[in-house]
């Protein structure tokens, strides 16, 4: 290995998200957190509000990212899994339904509605399912994320992830086709 | 149909109006940054970070230089190494409660062995290449518009001798809390020289902003016989803020004797590698700094590089990718 390779590779690093390379992960990782709390607390500002919270805290903390640790997006989804984690402890003694609070009415295109409707709808069936099991979902479907980056993040194995995810969506489709919080 | 395809489509883009008013907050809170930062920086860390050109060519800089690693050597490649804050600070301290020339931590004495002299201002680049003895000094081919030449400045050679006091670095590892570091007995008394040899700067300015391109032969010094570069890289290593592993890896692989470490404050820009004609470089992205006026200057960038026996910089108050480009053009 070059010797500026030893160099640069220990540098890059420990060197925080540069301003340069910020603008790109922003771009490439917004959607990523904002489904994640779409997933997780349902459509609406809530999971804006989360979301940008999410990022302040992630540009402060930057110089304390370390590339040799994790990816960027590992790092940033443990800071919106804790977000996340204090959202709820705070509003413990609420029923997470945003989504439903946050439909509307009205003017919209139908297939915008429709859409819209049809997330609401499974938003209901999340919040019908247990802490750890929505969190898996939001990880997967919201954040995108693979089966081995959700085992790291949730301390699980991969194939356990597979399975729950499995069931967890069975169970999913058999609320949806008994018409569950429709 | 409720399966994977159903949930993966159920996700959405953020809206445009809520993605571009995050951006702008988080970069109201990058200006708040850069202004804190500012505030607290130190003369040595600006001296370090916007000023790193000067690592490489002028004669304090080059004190900076020794001070890092006892480092020596030709210059051939150039590092970024990114520093604390916090570190900086009890540099600085230290520094302060010795009245001391940031650079002489832990030298004794400092002899001049040849005066650099005043620099000398020339009306152009040839003339100035002439007077350094640099045959061949490279100019841009491409400036940002606007852009026209100043003048060129030529300082001499200098030369000076250093004298390592193991008590004197002791005492720095020891205000640092840096324990577990042993100073080698035999390198107390011992001498550095640092040779520095004629630079040429070329000023390029629109009439507020400006570029400077720097040219010398590499600067020398010539170490103590037998010096263990990377034992002495180490330690300097730890002063700088590494942990005890970190710095055990990272001056294994560094070759000391070509490469110019650059420390760079964590709040004081941002470093990347760059391939400049076939080299390596290293590009530093500055922030704004306060000025004595109460006015900021512009954030800048500049480039260092070594090739064919010389070290290059190009530094400005211009934007990043545009200094890169004058950088590239060197012709």
């Amino acid at each position: 290995m070059a010797i500026g390779d030893v160099v640069f590779g220990r540098l890059w690093a420990l060197h925080p998200a540069r301003e340069a390379d910020w603008d790109a992960l922003y771009a490439d990782q917004l959607p990523r957190v904002y489904n994640y709390f779409r997933y997780r607390v349902g459509h609406g500002a809530v999971a804006e509000d989360l979301t940008s919270l999410t990022f302040e805290k992630a540009w402060t903390a930057r110089h304390r990212y370390r590339r040799d640790l994790a990816g960027f997006s590992t790092w940033v989804m443990a800071i919106a899994r804790n977000v996340a984690v204090d959202h709820w402890r705070r509003r413990r003694d609420q029923v997470p339904l945003e989504a439903a609070e946050h439909l509307s009415g009205g003017e919209e295109p139908h297939e915008r509605l429709e859409r819209r409707d049809a997330f609401a709808r499974l938003s209901r069936l999340l919040a019908e399912l247990p802490e750890p099991d929505r969190e898996l979902v939001s990880l997967k479907y919201g954040a995108g994320l693979t089966n081995r980056a959700i085992a790291g993040q949730m301390r699980m194995s991969e194939t356990n992830v597979g399975t729950r995810l499995h069931r967890i969506v069975q169970k999913l489709r058999a609320g949806w086709s008994e018409g569950g919080a429709a | 149909m409720m399966d994977d395809r159903f949930l993966g489509e159920q996700r959405e883009e953020p809206s445009a109006g809520f993605s571009r008013s995050l951006r702008e907050r988080l970069r109201g809170l990058e200006d708040a940054r850069e202004a804190r930062a500012s505030r607290l920086r130190p003369v040595l860390a600006g001296a370090v970070a916007v000023a790193a050109v000067a690592v490489a060519f002028t004669f304090p800089a080059v004190r900076v230089a020794a001070q890092n690693a006892l480092d020596l050597f030709r210059v051939r490649s150039f590092a970024g190494l990114e520093i604390d804050e916090a570190r900086i600070e009890q540099l600085r301290k230290l520094n302060d409660a010795s009245d001391r020339d940031p650079a002489m931590l832990v030298f004794d004495e400092q002899q001049v062995l040849q005066e650099p002299g005043k620099p000398v201002d020339y009306p152009s680049a040839d003339l100035a290449a002439s007077a350094a003895g640099l045959p061949g000094l490279r100019q841009p081919a491409t400036l940002p518009s606007g852009f026209r030449f100043e003048k060129a400045v030529v300082t001499g050679e200098g030369a000076a001798r250093l004298t390592v006091r193991t008590a004197q670095l002791r005492h720095v590892l020891d205000a640092l809390a840096i324990r577990d570091v042993r100073v080698p007995d035999e390198l107390d008394g011992r001498t550095i020289t640092v040779r520095k040899p004629a630079t040429v700067q070329q000023r390029f300015t629109d009439g507020t902003r400006s570029v400077h391109v720097l040219e010398a032969m590499s600067p020398e010094v010539e170490l103590p016989p037998g010096a263990d570069l990377r034992e002495l890289g180490e330690i300097g290593l730890r002063i700088l803020g590494l942990d005890a592993a970190e710095a055990r890896r990272v001056a294994g692989g560094i070759d000391w004797r070509t490469t110019l470490l650059v420390p760079v404050p964590t709040s004081a820009g941002s470093f990347r590698q760059v391939d400049m004609h076939g080299s390596k470089g290293l590009f530093i992205r500055t922030v704004a700094e306060p000025k004595a006026d109460g006015t900021r200057k512009r954030r800048g960038a500049l480039v260092l590089w070594s090739e064919a026996g010389r070290v290059h910089a190009v530094e400005g108050d211009i934007g990043g990718e545009d200094l890169l480009e004058v950088a590239q053009s060197l012709r």
